[in-house]
């Protein structure tokens, strides 16, 4: 029975996500134009004027990205520092701390929405609007960047604009979208309103202050484009961000569902469907076997409550009764495998093999991973598969035709040892100073996991805490920020150039002994070269961390 | 006046990433 969620959730996020898939192709993809797609797009051209009108190469493109997303951040900041001044504020939140508010502005610029602060405790509704509207433009940032790069592979010399792509991913896709689950979200109880804070009158008697807001709104974009940051401090375990079971179906839902949308758009637009759909299943397997190990070790209890003469239903600890007992990890797996990071229960309180599934999941960073960038990480892997297998036979090896080469292969082995670096480097300076040590809860292997958990969060763009860490201090905020910049946009602009160098090679035909990466032999090898560069990359802290605390307490 | 501090290390990494695309194009990444 508790897989039962688990089954019905992945069959209908994987039924979705080809029809859906196919009208994400047709919004970015700008071969297939009707005539109220026409319409949309010259209104584009008017407002946004001349910015819209010339195609880009890959390095214009991503100087754009960059640009737009400089002026984001930079907005965002200063609403965060001046929301005591500024309209929207019934309940008289003054300004951010300023290395709060770099980690803040970094965290939503970036899609990650880490959060080191309780949003109804500490934001205006001016500033809960404006990182909603980053909640939009980072996830049409991911989505653009992808279908760039499927352009570039196709061969074109120009891979877009990104401003008109930025425009068709957030009004075509994630606007449309975000309406349908606000609506639903709101007929299920989540509040929606302008109003302040609600002041009740409980049983007891006693005055209590009920924090309230455009709570749908916001839930429904940060499900959908990945972006995980919550309302509420206890994000989607709080009973006014996911209220009953169906809303928790249907926020695990919009989790999968863009990220899984993408390696079909992917497919359709570099015209090799039969190649997405390998791509897809890979990620699929290690989906389901995260999901299942997760489900299948959390159905035991607590090394505490193992020992007592009670009967026991698995780890409650940390759990909402409300969502039964396979909603808090399978949403624990769907929320670091997407790189979404909002969390619907608490994951310190994980037992400890379950607790690395989370972890894992941010380390490969590919099973679906984030909204169109989780394609652009497995890009990589796709690349260095595809070196491995030509190794192996002795052919210069082809992707979709056209030659790997050294440069390539220089390209996509920096931009895959980024992430271990900053996950790496991050907690071995943090782990060895006060700046770490002075602010995890527990000592031991779980305090060091508490540090690791928060550099995987923020390298990988997740935004998932593990709690139990202080984190809001200069260093943590600071360390964090940058990585969450530096993590979000090097991966995009690094395997970009891949793909354009690539496309403007001439494509050889295809014969016999070209090995081909729309078979199942090729889903082999990609699955094996992430795992095995995963494990080579992460297996000596997932040892000193969550292993070593499941040695500890069986022992 | 640690709000100039943290602005400047924001703009600072923005920076960083527009000479990571100069770097890549010398590289000679993204033409054959």
């Amino acid at each position: 029975m508790a897989y039962a969620l688990p089954f019905f959730l992945l069959a209908l996020a994987v039924g979705l996500s080809w029809p859906l898939g196919k009208y994400l192709a047709w919004a970015m993809h700008p071969g297939d134009y009707g005539r109220v797609r026409d319409g949309w797009e010259n209104l584009a051209r008017r407002l946004l004027g001349g910015v819209v009108g010339e195609e880009q190469r890959w390095a214009g493109y991503c100087r754009s990205l960059l640009l737009f997303n400089l002026f984001m951040f930079l907005l965002v900041f200063c609403v965060l520092l001046l929301q005591e001044y500024l309209p929207l504020n019934p309940d008289q939140k003054t300004e951010l701390e300023p290395s709060l508010a770099l980690n803040t502005a970094a965290s939503f610029t970036s899609n990650t929405n880490l959060q080191h602060y309780s949003g109804e405790a500490s934001l205006s509704y001016l500033s809960q609007l404006s990182v909603m509207w980053l909640q939009f433009v980072s996830a049409a940032t991911g989505i653009a960047a992808l279908a760039a790069l499927a352009r570039a592979m196709s061969g074109h010399r120009s891979v877009g604009n990104f401003y008109l792509d930025l425009w068709r991913a957030t009004t075509f896709v994630l606007l449309p979208m975000a309406i349908v689950w606000a609506v639903f979200l709101t007929v299920s109880g989540v509040p929606m309103t302008f109003g302040g804070a609600a002041e009740v009158t409980t049983l007891e008697g006693t005055q209590q202050t009920i924090a309230r807001g455009p709570v749908a709104a916001f839930i429904a974009i940060k499900q959908l484009g990945t972006n995980g940051g919550g309302f509420y401090g206890p994000n989607c375990a709080h009973p006014l961000e996911n209220p009953t079971w169906c809303t928790n179906f249907a926020n695990n839902l919009a989790i999968l569902l863009i990220p899984m949308m993408s390696v079909w758009m992917f497919g359709r637009i570099t015209g090799r469907l039969r190649h997405a759909a390998v791509v897809f299943a890979v990620m699929l397997i290690l989906y389901v076997a995260f999901v299942g190990l997760a489900v299948g070790l959390e159905s035991r209890p607590t090394r505490a409550f193992a020992e007592l003469p009670v009967a026991t239903s698995g780890n409650l600890e940390g759990k909402e009764m409300r969502f039964g007992t396979s909603g808090g990890p399978l949403w624990a797996v769907s929320t670091t495998a997407t790189s979404n990071g909002s969390v619907n229960a608490m994951h310190d309180s994980l037992n400890p093999l379950t607790g690395l599934l989370p972890m894992a999941g941010m380390w490969l960073n590919v099973i679906f991973g984030g909204v169109g960038v989780g394609m652009i990480n497995m890009f990589l892997f796709i690349v260095v598969a595809v070196f491995l297998a030509g190794m192996m036979v002795g052919r210069t090896p082809e992707y979709l035709t056209r030659k790997i080469e050294t440069k390539e292969m220089k390209l996509a082995l920096i931009a895959l040892l980024l992430h271990p670096l900053f996950i790496l480097g991050g907690v071995a300076v943090f782990a060895a100073t006060p700046w770490g040590r002075g602010t995890i809860q527990d000592s031991g292997s779980h305090g060091l996991s508490e540090i690791v958990y928060e550099f995987s969060s923020a390298a990988a763009n997740n935004g998932s805490g593990f709690e139990g860490l202080g984190d809001n201090t200069v260093p943590w905020n600071v360390a964090t920020g940058v990585i969450m910049l530096l993590a979000r946009f090097l991966p995009i602009i690094l395997p970009m150039a891949i793909a354009a160098s690539l496309g403007a090679k001439r494509g050889t035909s295809e014969s016999p002994g070209t090995f081909r990466t729309d078979s199942w032999m090729f889903g082999v090898i990609l699955l094996g070269t992430v795992l095995i560069v995963g494990a080579l990359l992460f297996l000596p802290l997932a040892v000193l961390g969550p292993i070593s605390e499941h040695l500890a307490a069986s022992i | 006046m640690m709000w100039t501090g943290m602005l400047a290390l924001g703009i600072a990494t923005f920076a960083m990433l527009w000479a990571a695309i100069e770097m890549v194009e010398r590289l000679g990444g993204g033409a054959s």
